[in-house]
């Protein structure tokens, strides 16, 4: 193996720089595919290739062997700047990234975030500012020769966070100090291009003293490059002097080249032909005009309906595999039936096997398989496991058994049964170690089983699913952060439809048994995926959309089908409060200062058997704390923000906001377990097939079954839910405190006890995810 | 299928694939760092890095270059064998090879080793055939850094799109307009 080898073989791992780099293109191609729709001239097909040099050129820098060998030889590490200073940021300009980058966002970021910000006449007063020729000179040179001082190179070679720094200034003065030399488009500066001429010369200069002052120096100037073995018999010094021919040469192109060809086009003059502006322009006052992307293309002239639909992207139900299987009506069946099969064994191993958890089917896969997936599933496409619910399978049986025919009790036509029992299955999760007692876990299996079939043999829809079922709740509320929803392809042909099979049913399918009027449903809330209304609609005019912004959490007082107004819902909001607290409650149950806590409770209060401490826990934690927290930022967000609605309206209101935070806590989790003993399924499925006589998957490997090392991207991954979770119900206590009207200072007013409550539950959560969780449903060490 | 659709599927598989980018495991290979020793010692010339810098109680990565000690060329064909002894506990040493496959900087050798808080000697002998040589020192590791100081940055970067945010309510007074 020869140096150059081992150099072409040396790719370090950058995974944060690949994925800002990746991101950065997939924006732009975005953006410049609709642009190159509208002006196929000016967006041609070299400025996407520029732009991706340009990020392929400091991912070159960055992300490859030119950085692992940067630390060793100098001249290594001087083409890694030459990238960066020299290469990288003219071809971005090249590409002239405005428009792409901002067309490539999505529109909730475009309309709300990018163009405020692009309008804003600070923003442009700053980057013309920083811009201008008189700034981004000095600025370019002063980055220059501060990071080749000894002690500046030697800062950033002795620690990686001054290196990140070094970088990240080199290519920020880079683009300064090349944006009035390739005046990207839509630019105007005011200035002559004559003066790009002597500002380029005299970058040259500089660029020459500096590589002069490296290449004639008669010791190294660098004490790191003396410390460090020499590579290919380079000694330090030559090294110096190469590193700076390196900067002198390929520098002096870099500047001079623009400048003859920059005098050549002054020189020569060219009559551009007048080109039609492609988009309406403001004339600007700085070097960054405001720029208008108005013009929707096709759906200009579409109907507000019609607009919504391309909104919400592609249709499940018609992409070619998945989209066939869902639409066959035999397709939640056979997904119910994998279930009621995994059930079945479930029961039985839960009946009959070993009593220990981590050996026993009923101890590992509800625990950690199931309810990891349901939350993964629940994130990444909708409510699908509730579309593969066995237990609802017999309903059919129990309409023939029972006689069904009655309405669900008005009184119990609310989410007040689901909550308490809830509240009961969170309770005796941890009350009765559910975990690890199989037989009870099978046995709750089992009456899973038996209430659903009494309940939908005895009462007309789907009454298990939409008012007793506590899993069924809690995949309603984490399906309203979902992606995917069920909803009318056409508006306009409900309009003209009177026989409304999507909710009556029809003589081949039944209607929606949860009471979801397609037209007039909203979100996800109630919406058990079980697609009754796509078999049902002879229209065809069900379909499984996906798409951000959908409006799940947005005007809460229109009417919802099924559902009625989300702001008078209390009981609605109880049960997403107590899903919130309870994500919190159950995690911060299995860490060790709870444990501890437990224990010493357990002790004051005479030796009394666990499940006491554990019940006062969960009472302060269910019930004490959302009481008590949400009570209080009710009361003070009334006040400051001078809301006139009853406090139990506005604490509703408040509550679908904390929802993001709660199903992120759940996921960190809940994935955490997953993620750390999905192993656990494999010695468990051998022992249960040599139970049955069969030897095929060999002997259990116990093994699986212990403990696993927490990986650290499995903590990064928790926080980073927790994170996202915290900003998206920022954002929407921010935009339900704004749609109570009223000054900037009353909405904030009235936001900021929902933000610091918010801020807090997110604290906690970062705290629990970072303290050691018990590793329920594994062996423990030596098992 | 509306003309937006594609991309939107093209854009989220894109995102879940940069998504998983960003969660695999960065560094989970040894490369360079801080010099602790370099000499001549028999046939060759050892270098020896450490990292992370300063050294925290922990997974430590060891990096061992060898070179021919007269031409200072780079042996391929090397084993390499590192022992790191606690002073306090000298029963508790660890003996592991070196691999190019643990190294970022393929020319390197290098190993993780979890080493606890205080002194430690370490012993690196490289060796084939006929050829030897070994460097000892004594290096310092410090005290573990906490989980909440080290992951930081993952948990206030939210900081950035609220300030963020901020500054859009504060610049956005005037009325939107379609984009």
């Amino acid at each position: 193996m020869n140096s150059l080898d081992a150099f072409l073989r040396s790719w370090p791992r950058e995974p944060a720089l690949v994925v800002c780099l990746l991101l950065s293109a997939v924006i732009y191609a975005r953006g410049w595919r609709v642009l190159h729709h509208r002006d196929p001239k000016r967006w041609n097909a070299g400025r996407p290739a520029a732009f991706w040099a340009g990020l392929a050129t400091i991912g070159l820098a960055l992300a490859s062997p030119i950085e692992t060998f940067a630390d060793l030889l100098l001249q290594i590490h001087m083409l890694q700047h030459m990238l960066l200073l020299l290469l990288a940021p003219p071809l971005i300009w090249l590409g002239a990234p405005l428009m792409p980058m901002v067309r490539g966002l999505p529109k909730p970021i475009r309309t709300a975030w990018a163009a405020p910000t692009l309008r804003s006449s600070l923003a442009r007063r700053v980057f013309g500012w920083v811009t201008h020729p008189a700034v981004a000179w000095p600025l370019f040179v002063a980055v220059m020769w501060l990071w080749h001082t000894p002690r500046g190179y030697e800062l950033a070679l002795d620690d990686p966070r001054w290196h990140l720094a070094e970088h990240a200034s080199f290519t920020l003065a880079a683009l300064c100090f090349w944006y009035p030399v390739v005046r990207p488009y839509p630019s105007r500066p005011r200035w002559s291009r004559w003066i790009l001429l002597p500002y380029l010369i005299l970058a040259d200069v500089q660029n020459t003293v500096l590589s002069a002052w490296l290449t004639f120096a008669s010791e190294p100037i660098y004490a790191h490059y003396t410390e460090v073995p020499r590579l290919g018999g380079w000694s330090a010094l030559d090294d110096q002097q190469a590193a700076g021919v390196l900067m002198w040469v390929p520098g002096s192109i870099a500047f001079l080249v623009p400048v003859f060809w920059i005098g050549l086009k002054m020189l020569y003059g060219q009559q551009q032909p007048a080109r039609e502006p492609a988009l309406p322009v403001e004339r600007p006052a700085t070097s960054l005009p405001v720029i208008s992307l108005a013009g929707c293309g096709a759906t200009c002239t579409a109907s507000p309906e019609q607009r919504r639909q391309h909104a919400f992207g592609g249709d499940l139900l018609r992409a070619p595999i998945v989209g066939r299987f869902l639409r066959w009506r035999g397709g939640r069946p056979s997904l119910q039936l994998l279930m009621l099969v995994l059930a079945g064994l479930l029961i039985l191993d839960g009946l009959l096997g070993p009593p220990a958890g981590p050996a026993n089917l009923a101890g590992v896969a509800p625990w950690i398989h199931w309810r990891g997936l349901v939350v993964l599933g629940l994130l990444v496409g909708g409510n699908f496991f509730c579309m593969a619910c066995p237990f609802t399978l017999p309903r059919k049986l129990a309409s023939r058994w029972l006689p069904q025919g009655r309405q669900w009790p008005r009184w119990l036509r609310n989410k007040w049964l689901a909550v308490a029992l809830l509240a009961v299955f969170l309770w005796s999760y941890e009350a009765f170690s559910l975990w690890d007692c199989p037989w009870l876990t099978a046995w709750i299996a089992l009456g899973y089983f038996a209430g659903a079939f009494v309940v939908d043999g005895l009462f007309r829809g789907s009454a298990f699913c939409k008012y007793v079922c506590p899993i069924g709740q809690f995949n309603f509320a984490g399906a309203m952060i979902s992606p995917l929803e069920v909803k009318v392809r056409n508006a306009s042909v409900c309009s003209t439809c009177h026989t409304r099979e999507c909710i009556r049913g029809s003589k081949t399918a039944a209607g929606c048994g949860m009471e979801l009027f397609q037209p007039q449903k909203r979100g996800n809330l109630d919406c058990t995926f079980c697609l009754d209304c796509v078999q049902a609609c002879p229209h065809d005019n069900v379909g499984v959309f996906a798409g951000l912004g959908r409006g799940e959490f947005s005007d809460l007082d229109a009417f919802r089908s099924g559902l009625g107004r989300l702001a008078r819902r209390k009981d609605l909001a109880v049960l997403v409060v107590l899903l919130v607290f309870g994500a919190f409650a159950n995690a911060g149950g299995m860490i060790a200062p709870v444990v501890a806590w437990q224990d010493k409770l357990a002790e004051r209060l005479g030796e009394v058997p666990l499940i006491v401490p554990v019940s006062i826990y969960y009472v302060l934690a269910l019930v004490a704390a959302p009481f008590v927290l949400l009570g209080t930022a009710t009361i003070l967000s009334r006040w400051g923000g001078q809301i006139a609605g009853s406090p139990a309206s506005v604490s509703a209101r408040f509550a679908f906001a904390l929802v993001p935070l709660g199903f992120s806590m759940w996921l960190a989790h809940h994935g955490f377990h997953l993620f750390t003993s999905y192993g656990t399924i494999v010695p468990v499925a051998q022992r249960m097939s040599m139970d049955f006589g069969l030897d095929t998957f060999g002997d259990p490997q116990w093994q699986h079954a212990c403990c696993a090392e927490v990986a650290p991207w499995i903590v990064k991954f928790e926080i980073l839910s927790l994170d996202f979770g915290l900003l998206a119900s920022l954002m929407l206590a921010y935009r339900v405190a704004a749609a109570e009207g009223g000054t900037a200072g009353r909405v904030v007013r009235a936001f900021a006890p929902w933000g610091l409550l918010v801020v807090g539950l997110f604290a906690i959560g970062v705290w629990i995810v970072l303290e050691p969780m018990e590793m329920r449903g594994t062996l423990p060490m030596g098992g | 299928m509306s003309r937006a659709a594609p991309y939107s599927h093209a854009i989220s598989l894109a995102a879940a694939g940069i998504l998983a980018v960003a969660l695999s495991p960065a560094g989970a290979l040894a490369d360079g760092g801080v010099v602790r020793a370099m000499r001549s010692s028999g046939d060759y010339q050892i270098s020896v890095f450490t990292s992370p810098n300063p050294l925290v109680a922990g997974p430590v990565d060891l990096s061992v270059l060898v070179q021919d000690a007269a031409t200072l060329a780079t042996v391929a064909e090397v084993d390499v064998e590192v022992a790191v002894t606690p002073r306090e506990r000298p029963y508790a040493a660890a003996r592991l090879p070196a691999t190019r496959e643990a190294a970022t900087n393929k020319l390197f050798l290098a190993v993780w080793i979890d080493l606890e808080p205080g002194w430690h000697d370490v012993e690196v002998r490289c060796h084939r055939s006929e050829r030897s040589g070994s460097v000892r020192f004594a290096m310092q590791v410090g005290s573990p850094r906490s989980d909440t100081s080290s992951l930081w940055p993952w948990y206030t970067w939210p900081v950035v799109p609220v300030a963020l945010f901020a500054m859009h309510r504060v610049l956005a007074r005037s009325p939107r307009r379609r984009l």
